[in-house]
């Protein structure tokens, strides 16, 4: 239940460290960007996992900035953090240059979220009634 | 519409498929579903053009795995224009 700690990226952007598997990959770490206006759950880099066999999910439509749906293709993956794990869909994006995770990460794993940019600091703590 | 369990996901028309997805719940049901699930998800099965709906979309995954674990599925939320946002 230990407080996961993330950090600042050199751009200034919160980051956090996950182990991503697929069903037939090994795992694999990644620097994630944390971006909580994203509401699915990973965003992984189709250049990222080209090479290896993941378990295809499904197809979804994601609204982007522009306000244009675009489709998208979903992998399942194993997130590890510690000693927690969920299996989820993650998207894959095929023009993005970051893995990214998002609102249904924190909500899966039950965690909240501070950013504290004058201390340097990104603490993901877990999230439980009576906090 | 076969067995998409092992494919390898560069081969896959997305586009083409999506817009199947999209078809088959525009004709057969959008306005049933909007009248009565608006916000939760539904999982429309490309080969049987079946629908499973479910408040959160593993719900909706799991009922239409459960039916067939291979086919082909397009999540929807109902009543948005896509399943997920990335503002």
């Amino acid at each position: 239940m230990a407080t996961w700690i993330g950090r600042f990226d050199s751009g200034g952007n919160p980051i956090l460290h996950i182990s991503v598997e697929g069903l037939y990959s090994q795992a694999e770490s990644f620097e994630a960007l944390i971006d909580t206006g994203f509401t699915g759950f990973l965003s992984l880099l189709i250049s990222a996992v080209h090479i290896r066999e993941f378990r295809l999910g499904e197809l979804q439509g994601m609204t982007l900035a522009d306000g244009i749906s675009r489709m998208r293709l979903t992998v399942i993956v194993t997130i590890s953090m510690d000693d927690e794990q969920l299996t989820v869909e993650a998207v894959l994006d095929p023009d993005g240059e970051e893995v990214i995770f998002g609102m249904d990460f924190l909500r899966g794993f039950a965690r909240g979220l501070m950013i504290l940019p004058l201390e340097g600091k990104v603490l993901l703590p877990k999230d439980a009634p009576g906090l | 519409m076969g067995d998409y369990s092992n494919t390898i996901f560069a081969d896959i028309d997305v586009e083409g498929l999506g817009a199947l997805g999209e078809r088959i719940y525009t004709e057969k049901y959008k306005a049933e579903f909007e009248h009565k699930y608006w916000g939760k998800f539904a999982e429309i099965d490309l080969k049987t053009q079946k629908a499973y709906v479910g408040n959160t979309r593993g719900e909706a995954r799991n009922a239409a795995r459960k039916e067939d674990p291979t086919d082909f599925l397009y999540l929807i939320r109902i009543g948005y224009p896509a399943a997920d946002r990335w503002i």
